[in-house]
């Protein structure tokens, strides 16, 4: 039995598949996205406690799926935790974020553990 | 002899008349003597009297009409009648004097009396006549009246002049003919402190001295000699060698044959007046000295704005002398033809009494030079307080002007090179900040995978199969590749100046090189897009610098790829046109804002409409750069949504006479 359902949403392959492989280790089942818009349409199909966005993606970006997931008239997704991994660093990028509705916001490079350990906080 | 006449009719008169020839010769006689008589009475203005003492009658001429007005000659016939009318005051004299000449039986008496006439008034007389005696008693007084009155009154004219002339504190001096001094009066004895005995019978070169002008003295004689009044002014010395100024006023006196008899002089002591003007004179003298030699430029003009004073300095400065400006223009001297009306109305302003304080001007010198004067203007009025004119005083500020303009444009110059300076160092400062957030944005994706990559092998590696540790590691490899290659883009678009960038050029086959160039991108941008060459088979060697050309191609295509999301076609077609080189790049992609084409190659911008795409805003800079270290061109055209194309011109057959220069050169 999985500890959870987890959709990430990450447009660079290398990095999302190393998260995934992380997350699964850690017995967690995934849904991986690269881009927003094919988030939107997974989140529906995929039930995740979790997302994990990307800030810069083509097609659809980070802040944008923040938006459509807080905007949704399904309860169930609308209070959705939502990590963000951005490699934006500064403060004012951080606030843009928290303000759009993102419940924890991770500055790329992290090491592994300590998103492991935002995750295994919110699910 | 008229008294011989008088005293022959007188006889004839008493003797009665007789007969015969001898009476007959005696009665023609008698008529011509009469006749003789007749005439000389009538000729003379003299009154003739005949006084007959024994019968008490007085016989007169018509004289006694004519002098004193009296028709009828009866009315006196007695003694008593003429002594009645004798002046009161003198009756005494006259009948003493009378009975004076007859208690000593003198033949002759004269008197001078006042006689009254028939109006009432008296007239000054001089009578003269004989006196017959018989028996030692005077019988018989035959006489003649003079009218003196008018030369009385002349005495007593001279009398009362003479008197204000001894008085007054003028002058005075009579000399003869000869100009030998006759009388002075005591004004000019107690003036000169000469005796009266010292100065009669000299001449009046006696008061004269050294400096006594001897022309005024030569004119004054001339005119005098010549019978005219002469006025002037001249230098005389006291007895003590007192230089005394003197205004004289020289009349000659004329006898009644027109000749001159003596002058006479009236002089009034000026000296006092002449110290006062040469000190008046002195000062303004001084005064105009100050003005002519002053360090200030000095000038004034009249009412017409006509110049009437020009110093030294205005002539050093402007370059005319004061000849050559009195009674010009002053507008016409001083300024340009532009500056005319202005100086004009500023002039007019003085003249109406409005002072003008620190004016500064430009003035046009003899030659054409340019200077600045700063000037004052005061109107200069007359001792009736009408303005006659201005007074300018004036200083040359030319050096000075000269010195703040330059200095002006100095401090002009050097504040648009620190503006231009602070705004290069504020893009500088910009480009780097944006360098630093996207260049921490691109290097941070990157890491993540290094960082998660070494996390896994560390955490998991004994559980990995060799395969998978080796796919780790290529991961990591390509990440420093990635960011070994972002690095260079850097530092190309960091490089302000092209020369410092080397050109190395080489012969290359152009299709294999393009081939390679369009795999790479394929594979960077994971085969998402299918990029399509048409090349013109023609060219197939070319000489250039491969690395240069790749920077070219490589950022070219991977935009169009990177900025078409929606589309999978992007063109690439090369071809030689006219000595050039094309390469075409088409996409049908998002395109470019009109408002980013302006800077389009500036290192670090992004189109504004690219946000959701990931990049570094150098791509397009490194192209730019590329293009033109090898004499190329490049034209972009963009319409939003549609797409983009991007030529760029490479000079093909020149190359290598091109390449040779530069390698000459570096």
């Amino acid at each position: 039995m999985a500890r959870g359902n987890i959709l990430l949403v990450e447009d660079t392959v290398d990095l999302g598949e190393l998260i995934m492989q992380f997350l699964e280790l850690e017995g967690y089942k995934v849904t991986w996205a690269q881009n927003g818009e094919a988030a939107i349409k997974l989140v529906a199909t995929c039930n995740p406690q979790l997302i994990i966005t990307d800030m810069i993606m083509p097609i659809m970006g980070g802040i944008e799926v923040i938006h459509k997931i807080r905007q949704s008239s399904d309860a169930q997704i609308n209070k959705m935790p939502i990590i963000v991994l951005s490699a934006r660093a500064t403060p004012e990028d951080e606030a843009f974020a928290y303000q759009a509705g993102a419940t924890n916001y991770i500055i790329k490079p992290c090491s592994i553990t300590s998103l492991i350990n935002a995750v295994q906080s919110l699910v | 002899m008229i008294n011989t006449i008088t005293h022959t009719v007188g006889n004839f008169l008493l003797i009665p008349k007789r007969k015969g020839a001898k009476i007959q010769k005696l009665c023609k006689e008698l008529a011509e003597v009469r006749r003789k008589y007749e005439l000389l009475v009538n000729a003379i203005d003299d009154t003739i009297w005949d006084w007959d003492i024994t019968n008490n009658t007085i016989d007169w001429s018509d004289g006694l009409r004519i002098m004193f007005g009296y028709k009828d000659v009866n009315k006196l016939h007695s003694y008593a009648s003429w002594f009645e009318n004798i002046h009161p005051a003198d009756k005494d004299d006259v009948i003493e004097g009378l009975q004076q000449v007859f208690d000593q039986n003198k033949v002759s008496w004269k008197s001078l009396y006042r006689f009254r006439c028939s109006n009432g008034s008296y007239k000054h007389i001089y009578s003269r006549c004989q006196i017959l005696y018989e028996g030692g008693t005077p019988c018989r007084l035959t006489g003649i009246i003079q009218d003196i009155d008018e030369r009385i009154g002349a005495i007593q004219e001279v009398e009362k002049l003479s008197l204000v002339a001894s008085k007054t504190d003028n002058l005075v001096i009579i000399t003869d003919a000869q100009e030998r001094i006759e009388w002075v009066n005591e004004g000019l004895i107690k003036r000169t402190g000469y005796s009266m005995a010292e100065v009669i019978g000299k001449t009046k070169d006696l008061f004269h001295g050294y400096e006594t002008n001897q022309d005024t003295l030569r004119m004054m004689r001339k005119n005098i000699l010549a019978g005219t009044s002469v006025t002037e002014e001249l230098l005389n010395y006291t007895k003590d060698g007192e230089k005394i100024w003197l205004k004289i006023n020289v009349n000659p006196v004329f006898d009644d044959s027109k000749k001159i008899t003596r002058f006479i002089s009236v002089a009034t002591d000026i000296t006092a007046e002449k110290r006062y003007e040469t000190e008046i004179t002195n000062i303004a003298n001084e005064l105009s000295d100050l003005i002519e030699n002053a360090n200030a430029i000095i000038f004034g003009t009249d009412e017409l704005c006509q110049v009437n004073e020009w110093n030294a300095s205005a002539t050093k400065l402007i370059g005319y002398s004061k000849q050559e400006v009195l009674g010009r223009k002053l507008t016409h001297i001083l300024v340009g033809i532009k500056q005319r009306e202005n100086i004009e109305q500023l002039c007019h302003q003085v003249l109406d009494g409005t002072a003008l304080s620190l004016h500064e001007f430009q003035i046009v010198n003899r030659t054409g030079g340019i200077g600045t004067l700063l000037v004052s203007a005061t109107p200069r009025k007359n001792s009736m307080g009408k303005i006659i004119g201005l007074l300018v005083v004036g200083q040359d500020i030319t050096e000075l002007s000269e010195y703040r303009t330059s200095l002006e444009t100095k401090v002009k110059e050097r504040t648009e090179k620190l503006e231009a300076a602070l705004k290069k160092e504020n893009h500088l400062v910009e480009l780097k900040n944006q360098f630093v957030a996207i260049a921490s944005h691109e290097f941070r994706t990157p890491l993540s995978i290094i960082n998660f990559a070494t996390n896994f092998l560390g955490e998991h590696f004994e559980k990995l199969s060799i395969t998978e540790v080796k796919s780790k590691l290529e991961k990591i490899e390509k990440q420093v590749v990635h960011m070994t290659s972002l690095l260079d883009d850097v530092i190309m678009a960091g490089r302000t100046e092209l020369n410092k960038i080397p050109v190395n050029e080489s012969k290359v086959d152009l299709l294999q090189v393009v081939n390679k160039i369009i795999e790479d991108v394929r594979q960077a941008t994971k085969n998402k897009h299918q990029i399509n060459l048409r090349f013109d088979n023609s060219i197939r060697q070319i000489e250039t610098d491969e690395k240069l050309l790749r920077n070219i191609l490589i950022n070219l295509l991977t935009n169009a790829v990177k900025f078409s999301p929606h589309h999978q076609n992007v063109n690439l077609e090369i071809s030689a046109v006219q000595g050039d080189l094309i390469f075409e790049i088409v996409d049908q992609g998002i395109g470019i804002p009109e408002e980013d084409f302006k800077r389009l190659f500036t290192a670090f911008n992004r189109g504004s409409n690219t946000k959701s795409i990931a990049g570094t805003g150098l791509g397009l800079t490194i192209v730019k750069k590329a293009v033109d270290l090898l004499n190329g061109k490049i034209e972009i055209q963009s319409k939003i949504n549609e797409g983009t194309t991007v030529k760029v011109i490479l000079p093909f057959d020149s190359k290598l006479e091109l390449n040779s220069e530069r390698i000459n050169q570096s």
